[in-house]
Formats: structure tokens, C-alpha cells, sequence
């Protein structure tokens, strides 16, 4: 092998020697792509299965927020319908009480309902973008898009039977059908943000399946599923992910 | 206990910082396709492609093609093998770094 001008004079002209330490280079070189540490390695993986597995922008205040909305419109509905908390009568029932009449009740549902909703959610997506912008992970990604994906499914399909089971003049089991289904919709989402948000899937199910034998504790599961069970969860993710981060 | 006997369990497949970096994301999640991996990893396309047919090789990986407008986009998914291995591999790093500390 030609031994370079740099070092003709030194020890390393020996040309024995030389190609060894060439040999060796080779060997260094190839080796670049591989981890020194398994410390590194651990620490790069666990970061990049946060970054683009899951969803991790999900603020615990989000939560908090949608907690609220669903307990202040929950409170307007106890007031419109003359009813106290607990008091085991349903709601149909109440607002005929009320009213003598329950034409009202469907357009006052319904819009009532799609104006927390939307209020939520929009309170929803402030938190969460103002988090991830905080954190400086995407919004937009794979896991969110699947998340979505994931959860719209059970959702709409839930919407679309309390729909028709008021069609049919039904309205018993409209509590138990939207906790049910938001409860699977949250562990359809689950897979793709963190663990906890599954436990509250599992409390809005049996919730949502109590109120399915006792209907008329409708709308104070509704308060408990959609709002306590909603701040509770999401003071806990809050002050277990965000607080000090 | 030496550090000998965890080499052994290491996959050598997944030394590799590339590979194991796809693992993660894949084991993380569903389908990638390879632009994701490209953005993600910051690689060429030509080196990414090697890495990842290693991995197709070893039946770590399955691929699917799909279309996006004319472009074909491939996308991965981790089999029920790369995980196993993948986790192996894992835990291997961890009694490592447990045992040297």
C-alpha cells in the first residue's frame, strides 16, 4: 500500500503498521451507524416513539374545559326542566311536567347540546395547539389523522342511534347511548395518544350502561360522564404531564 | 453478570441506528409511509431504501404500495416478528444499562 507523504518519516511509515491502522479505520467507519450507548439508544427511541406513534399534544386542560362546558349545560337543563340533581326523574318526564308539552324538547336538545359541543371543542383545540406549540410537536400527523379516524367512527354511529331512536319518539336511553359510545370512541382514540385517556373510556361505558337500567338518572350521568369525570381526567393529565413540563 | 451476555441478545439487524429508528416508529404506530420515514430521519432515499429492505428481508417488516396522484408511495407496517424482536432488543439495552450503572 502507498503510504502517504504526511507520514513517510514516522513510525506509521512501517507499511505493516499502516495498513493495519487502515484496516482499523474501515472498521471504526462502518461502525458510525450503529449506538456506543445503549443509554443513547434507549433515550432515541423513547423519543421517537413520542414524536410520530402518538398523539402526545393533548392538553389536560382541554379536558378541564369540556368538563365545564358539559356541567354549565347540564345546569341550564336542570333549571329549564324545574328538576334538582339526583332526583331520579327522567327527563322527558320533567319537562312535560314543566312545560305540558314536549314538542319543545327535541329543538331544545339538539341545539343545546350541538352548542356545547361546539363551545368544547373549540375550547378544546385552543388548549391543545397552544400545547403543542409549547412542546413542538405536530398537530397534524399520522397518529392524529388515525386518532381521528378512530374516533369519528363510534362517535357518528352513536349520534346517528340516539337520532333514530328519537324518531321512534324514544328518549330514555339517549344518555346511555351517548356516554356508551363516547366511552368506545375514547378507547378506539386511545391507541394513539397516551394510556390514560382509555380509564376514562371505561368509566363513560359503565356509566353509560348504569343509566341504560336506571334512565332516569339520565342527565346526572351526563353531568357526571361529560363533566366531572371530563375535569377530573384532565386535572390529572395536566398535572401529571404539563405542569412542570 | 458481564456485559458479554447481553451482546448476545442484541439483534444485530437493529444496531443499526437507522433501523432501529424505524422500528420505533413503527412499532409505535400503523402504516409509514416513506416520505414520513424521510422527514422524520432526515436520510437519503437511497439510504433509507436500503435499510428498510434489510428489515423487509428479515420479515420485520411487510410494505404495501399505494398511489399518491402518479407517484407510487410505499407504506410499512411492523409484522408480529419485528415487534418480538424489537422488544428483545429493547430489553437487552435496558439490562445493559441496569447492569452497568
Amino acid at each position: 500500500m502507498l503510504v502517504p507523504k504526511e507520514i513517510q518519516y514516522t513510525k506509521l511509515a512501517n507499511p505493516n503498521l499502516f495498513d493495519l491502522l487502515c484496516i482499523a479505520k474501515y472498521f471504526i467507519m462502518s461502525s458510525v451507524d450503529t449506538y456506543s450507548d445503549p443509554q443513547e439508544a434507549l433515550a432515541d427511541i423513547r423519543s421517537l416513539m413520542s414524536r410520530s406513534g402518538r398523539f402526545l399534544s393533548l392538553s389536560g386542560l382541554s379536558g378541564i374545559w369540556a368538563g365545564v362546558c358539559a356541567l354549565v349545560a347540564v345546569t341550564f337543563a336542570y333549571m329549564k326542566a324545574n328538576i334538582l340533581p339526583f332526583s331520579g326523574v327522567d327527563y322527558y318526564t320533567a319537562f312535560y311536567r314543566q312545560y305540558q308539552s314536549v314538542e319543545a324538547i327535541e329543538p331544545y336538545v339538539f341545539t343545546s347540546g350541538l352548542i356545547t359541543m361546539v363551545v368544547a371543542v373549540i375550547g378544546a383545540l385552543f388548549f391543545t395547539m397552544r400545547r403543542s406549540k409549547r412542546t413542538g410537536y405536530t398537530l397534524w400527523n399520522s397518529a392524529s389523522r388515525s386518532m381521528l379516524i378512530n374516533m369519528l367512527v363510534p362517535l357518528a354511529a352513536g349520534g346517528l342511534l340516539v337520532i333514530a331512536h328519537w324518531y321512534h319518539g324514544d328518549y330514555g336511553y339517549s344518555a346511555a347511548i351517548t356516554l356508551i359510545f363516547y366511552g368506545l370512541c375514547l378507547l378506539a382514540g386511545g391507541r394513539y395518544t397516551l394510556d390514560e385517556i382509555r380509564y376514562l373510556g371505561y368509566c363513560e361505558i359503565a356509566l353509560g350502561l348504569f343509566t341504560a337500567f336506571y334512565p332516569g338518572y339520565g342527565i346526572d350521568a351526563w353531568a357526571i360522564g361529560f363533566g366531572v369525570l371530563h375535569i377530573v381526567y384532565g386535572m390529572l393529565m395536566y398535572f401529571r404531564y404539563e405542569r412542570n413540563a | 453478570m458481564s456485559v458479554k451476555k447481553y451482546l448476545n441478545q442484541l439483534d444485530k439487524l437493529l444496531d443499526s441506528r437507522v433501523r432501529l429508528a424505524v422500528m420505533s416508529l413503527l412499532v409505535a404506530t400503523d402504516w409509514v409511509d416513506f416520505t414520513t420515514f424521510k422527514d422524520e430521519l432526515g436520510l437519503s432515499d437511497g439510504n433509507l431504501a436500503s435499510h428498510l429492505r434489510k428489515l423487509e428481508e428479515a420479515k420485520y417488516v411487510e410494505l404495501r404500495k399505494g398511489f399518491v396522484g402518479r407517484k407510487t408511495l410505499t407504506s410499512y407496517r411492523v409484522t408480529e416478528l419485528g415487534r418480538l424482536s424489537f422488544q428483545k432488543h429493547v430489553e437487552a439495552l435496558a439490562n445493559m444499562v441496569r447492569n452497568n450503572s
